[in-house]
C-alpha cells in the first residue's frame, strides 16, 4: 500500500504531526510509531481533527482506532483521499 | 467537643487588578477600581461598555503551547492562582498527604470562551459540515480547574467542582473548609475561576438588564448594576495542627460556613434566604452577631441585591450592623461570577491580616435603603471576625465566616 501511495501524502502527514505536536519534522519517518513520538489518545484524536483539515477528509472512528504509526496512518489517509476523488 | 480549626497558609489571585495577589492588594487597599472599556471583544452592539478584564495576561508565559491546547482561559486563570496559593502554602505533601487533600473549585460558567468560539462556526453554517475543535469538551467541562490543579499538583483527594452562579467559589471554599474541619481532609486547595468575556455571555447579560451602563456602584444611591469580571483566586485549607506542626506562615482561618436557599424567585432575592444562610454562618463558628467587625459584602451594585442585603445584614446583626464595618470590593474587580467569592476570601483575608480594610469605590451618596456602615476610604481594621456573602441568582446564598488569626 505504502508503494502505492504518494509521498506527497506522507510527507504532508508527518508535516501535519510535526505541527500538532510540536516535533522537529526530520524526528519523524515512515516507521515512526505513535509510542516511539509520545503521542498519547487524546493526541491522536487532534492529530484526527487536523488531518481531517489538510486533506478535507471525514476519518470514521473505526479506522482511526487501529492507528499505531504514521505509515498507517498516512495509509489511511491515502485511502480516503483516493474514495473522495474516485 | 473542641473542633478542629481550619487555617489558610496560601493565597493566590490572577484578577483584573494584576496578575498574583500582591498586585491585587496594592490597588485594593487603595480602593483603586478596574473597571473600564472592555478591550478584548467587539462591544459595538451591546448596551453596555464597561468591564473589568485581565490585561497583559500571556498564557505561553505560565503553560507550553502543547499544555495549552486542553486549557480554556478559565481553567488557565485556575492554575495559575493555584500555583501561587500552593507556592506560599508549600505544603511539603507526603504521598499519603496528597491522597487527603481536597481540590474544590467554584465555577458558573466553565469554558465559555470555548464553547462560544466553538460552536459559533456550527450554529452559523448548519449542514456544512462544520466542525468543533476535539479539546472543545475538555475546555468546557466546568470542573476543569479542579482537575488541571488535581493534575498539577498531584492531590488524590475529594474533588470537584460547585456551579452555584455568584456563589460557585464561596460554596466550593466553604465545603472545603468542612472536608478539613472534619478531618476528612488535612488540606485543601480551593477557591473559584471564571472567565465569562464572551460574545454570547454579553448579549445574555444585555439581555437580563441588570449590567450597569457605567461602573459598579454598590449600596450607592443612583446604581444602575453590575460589572461583569473575570479573574480566579485559590486558597490552601490546612488543619490548624498541621500547619503549626510545620512552621507555616498562618495567614487567616476559616471558622464558619453558613448555606441556605431561598426557595422564592429565580432573581429576585429574599431577605429570609441571605439571613438564614449569614445566621448559618455564626452558629457554625459558634459565635454571637456582636463579634462581627467587618463584613465583605456581595454588594453587586444593582437596585434589587443592595437594599436586600442590607436588610438581611441587620436582621441578623441587630445593632451590630451599625458597627460592622462593610466594604463591597466588587466595585474594584468587577463581578467574576463562579470565582468572586474567591477573590473576596482573598480581600477579606488580608483585611483582617493587614488590619487595612479596602474600601468601596463610585459611591455617591446614600440609599437610605442601603444603609450600612460603609467604607469609603481606606481605613484600618481590627476585627477579629468577618464575614463574606455571595448570595447567587437562583437564590442560593453562601456566608464564610473568616477570623484573624492570632495563635
Amino acid at each position: 500500500m505504502l508503494e502505492s501511495m504518494s509521498d506527497d501524502i506522507l510527507q504532508r502527514v508527518i508535516k501535519v504531526v510535526a505541527e500538532a505536536q510540536k516535533l522537529p519534522i526530520e524526528k519523524i519517518t515512515a516507521e515512526s510509531t505513535f509510542e516511539e513520538l509520545a503521542i498519547d489518545s487524546l493526541d491522536g484524536i487532534q492529530l484526527l481533527f487536523h488531518l481531517e483539515t489538510e486533506f478535507d477528509i471525514n476519518i470514521p472512528d473505526e479506522a482511526a482506532r487501529e492507528v499505531r504509526g504514521i505509515k498507517e496512518l498516512a495509509e489511511g489517509v491515502a485511502k480516503l483521499v483516493a474514495q473522495k476523488t474516485a | 467537643m473542641s473542633q478542629r480549626r481550619v487555617v489558610i497558609t496560601g493565597l493566590g489571585c490572577i484578577s483584573p487588578l494584576g496578575p498574583d495577589v500582591e498586585s491585587f492588594w496594592a490597588k485594593a487597599r487603595l480602593g483603586e477600581s478596574a473597571i473600564g472599556p472592555i478591550r478584548s471583544l467587539d462591544m459595538s452592539d451591546v448596551r453596555f461598555q464597561n468591564g473589568a478584564e485581565i490585561h497583559g495576561f500571556v498564557p505561553t508565559e505560565h503553560f507550553d503551547e502543547k499544555q495549552l491546547i486542553p486549557l480554556d482561559r478559565f481553567a488557565q486563570l485556575a492554575v495559575v492562582a493555584a500555583r501561587e496559593a500552593v507556592r506560599q502554602a508549600n505544603p511539603q505533601w507526603s504521598d499519603a498527604e496528597r491522597e487527603k487533600t481536597a481540590v474544590v473549585t467554584g465555577s458558573c460558567y466553565g469554558g465559555k470562551t470555548s464553547e462560544d468560539e466553538g460552536f459559533r462556526e456550527i450554529y452559523a453554517n448548519p449542514g456544512k459540515r462544520a466542525r468543533v475543535h476535539p479539546m472543545t469538551i475538555p475546555r468546557l467541562m466546568a470542573n476543569a480547574g479542579t482537575s488541571w490543579i488535581a493534575m498539577e499538583f498531584g492531590l488524590q483527594g475529594p474533588s470537584y467542582t460547585v456551579s452555584t452562579a455568584c456563589s460557585s467559589a464561596n460554596h466550593a471554599i466553604g465545603q472545603a473548609f468542612w472536608l478539613v474541619r472534619s478531618g476528612i481532609c488535612d488540606l485543601a486547595v480551593t477557591g473559584g475561576c471564571e472567565a465569562p468575556l464572551t460574545p454570547g455571555s454579553m448579549k445574555a447579560w444585555e439581555a437580563l438588564r441588570v449590567v450597569s451602563p457605567d461602573t459598579c456602584r454598590p449600596f450607592s444611591k443612583d446604581r444602575k448594576g453590575l460589572v461583569l469580571g473575570e479573574g480566579a483566586a485559590m486558597l490552601v485549607l490546612e488543619s490548624e495542627e498541621r500547619a503549626k506542626g510545620r512552621g507555616a506562615v498562618i495567614l487567616g482561618e476559616i471558622a464558619g460556613f453558613g448555606t441556605s436557599a431561598d426557595a422564592h424567585h429565580v432573581t429576585q432575592p429574599t431577605i429570609e434566604g441571605p439571613s438564614l444562610a449569614i445566621r448559618r454562618a455564626l452558629e457554625d463558628g459558634r459565635i454571637d452577631a456582636a463579634a462581627i467587625g467587618h463584613i465583605n459584602a456581595h454588594g453587586t451594585g444593582t437596585p434589587a441585591n443592595d437594599p436586600v442585603e442590607t436588610a438581611a445584614i441587620r436582621r441578623v446583626l441587630g445593632t451590630q450592623a451599625d458597627y460592622a464595618r462593610v466594604t463591597s470590593t466588587k466595585s474594584l474587580h468587577g463581578h467574576a461570577m463562579g470565582a468572586a467569592g474567591a477573590i473576596e476570601a482573598v480581600a477579606v483575608t488580608l483585611t483582617l491580616a493587614r488590619a487595612e480594610a479596602p474600601p468601596t469605590a463610585n459611591y455617591l451618596g446614600l440609599d437610605p435603603d442601603c444603609d450600612l456602615p460603609l467604607i469609603l476610604s481606606p481605613e484600618a481594621c481590627h476585627a477579629e471576625y468577618a464575614l463574606s456573602n455571595s448570595f447567587a441568582f437562583g437564590g442560593l446564598n453562601a456566608v464564610l465566616l473568616f477570623r484573624a488569626y492570632r495563635g
